[in-house]
């Protein structure tokens, strides 16, 4: 019984740390491209304006991995909307990142406020993407039969028994 | 799912080249994310730390034995710009702009009231202090480099002749006429002038777009301005 309960917390813990990796990989480009979009001249690669084609790329990349990696639908949908917030934390801290110099005083709240309103078409475009390319990505996962190291582990158990 | 419907074997493949290739995504993005902010930064630095150090040096020349102008001389004022960047950015010096007043003593005295309607004011208390502006202009200095944590000067000089701008030479002949009379040097009436600089940070494109945001066209360039401007 305890072995089992034991089996369970590992799977559960591994099935959130996988959550949690593939939610900030979505949040990194979510990052990213807020803050491209909203400072496109001073990103690295710098252009004079945002770049849809850049943006959509990026999202879109970004969303077919993950749908690759991911085991379920609920899961992929999860991470998607937990991308998000995290996506306007990384915008955050990479628009008051000048703070650590000293030479940026602007009040925090403000510089959030910048990056959450001026990021806000990002938001509202990322998430439809993510559902979508996720779902893409799951599909060819399905297709090619790609399965996760657990299960293979799972499997061979299954067999020896 | 059986052996036969799966070509990929009983259990599929592996999904860790997947994970593999995600991770080297991931470190592509997160190099990107952290040279973006360091290219944010330097930037951020560069519009703060940089300074400018203007000295402005007058002479006239083709005088008379007293000191003062003839009708062939010329007024000439120079800008010596000392830029000094600490920052990590190159800086390209673009724009200049320069102004430069002598005091109207002729016009304080009730000499010319013509001239004392149209000057500059600078208000001290319940002082009045008239000023002609001699030198007003901009102009575009194209190819100025000031290297990253270095420090460049550069010399502009502004000539008046009679040729140049007949009324505004009889002015300052007038004006220098008068302090050489006053005080025995034709250049000894106070001089107060204005600079502003534009400084262009290298390697950041300035949005060319009309519709673009304000912060996106101004974040790129460093402006600096030095002196009074009594120009109303």
């Amino acid at each position: 019984m305890g072995l089992i309960l034991r089996l369970r917390l590992g799977k559960r813990a591994l099935r959130i740390v996988r959550v949690a990796l593939l939610s900030t990989f979505l949040g990194l480009a979510v990052g990213y491209t807020v803050f491209y979009s909203v400072f496109p001249n001073v990103t690295v690669p710098a252009s004079e304006e945002p770049s849809l084609a850049l943006i959509l790329g990026v999202l879109t990349a970004a969303g077919l991995l993950v749908g690759l990696m991911t085991e379920d639908l609920r899961l992929g949908v999860i991470q998607g909307f937990l991308s998000i917030p995290l996506g306007i934390m990384i915008a955050f801290a990479l628009a008051a990142s000048p703070v650590l110099t000293g030479f940026l005083i602007v009040q925090a709240d403000d510089i959030f406020s910048f990056i959450t309103r001026l990021g806000l078409p990002i938001y509202l475009l990322a998430l439809p993407i993510y559902i979508i390319t996720i779902l893409a990505g799951m599909l060819v996962r399905e297709r090619f039969a790609l399965r996760s190291q657990s299960y293979f582990s799972a499997s061979l158990g299954e067999r020896r028994k | 799912m059986t052996e036969r419907s799966n070509p990929f074997g009983p259990h599929g493949r592996s999904d860790r080249p997947v994970w593999l290739f995600a991770a080297g995504i991931a470190c592509v993005l997160f190099a990107l994310a952290i040279g973006s902010a360091l290219s944010y930064t330097s930037i951020i630095v560069a519009q703060a730390t940089v300074s400018i150090t203007p000295v402005t040096t007058v002479t006239l020349r083709g005088t008379n034995p007293n000191g003062t102008l003839t009708r062939s001389g010329s007024f000439t004022a120079s800008l010596s710009l000392r830029v000094d960047n600490p920052s990590s950015r190159v800086l390209h010096l673009q724009l200049l702009a320069f102004s430069g007043w002598v005091e109207d003593g002729p016009a304080k005295a009730g000499l010319n009231e013509s001239r004392r309607l149209s000057d500059d004011r600078l208000l001290e208390g319940t002082i009045t202090r008239y000023f002609f502006r001699v030198f007003g202009e901009s102009r575009e200095v194209g190819g100025n480099i000031i290297a990253a944590g270095s420090a460049a000067t550069y010399v502009f000089t502004y000539n008046l002749t009679h040729a140049v701008d007949a009324n505004r030479f009889n002015a300052v002949r007038n004006i220098t006429d008068y302090w050489a009379s006053a005080v025995g040097n034709a250049t000894g009436g106070t001089w107060i002038r204005w600079v502003r600089v534009h400084l262009v940070i290298e390697g950041v494109p300035v949005a060319s777009s009309p519709t673009a945001a304000p912060h996106i066209m101004f974040i790129g360039t460093v402006e600096r301005v030095d002196g009074i401007n009594l120009a109303t």
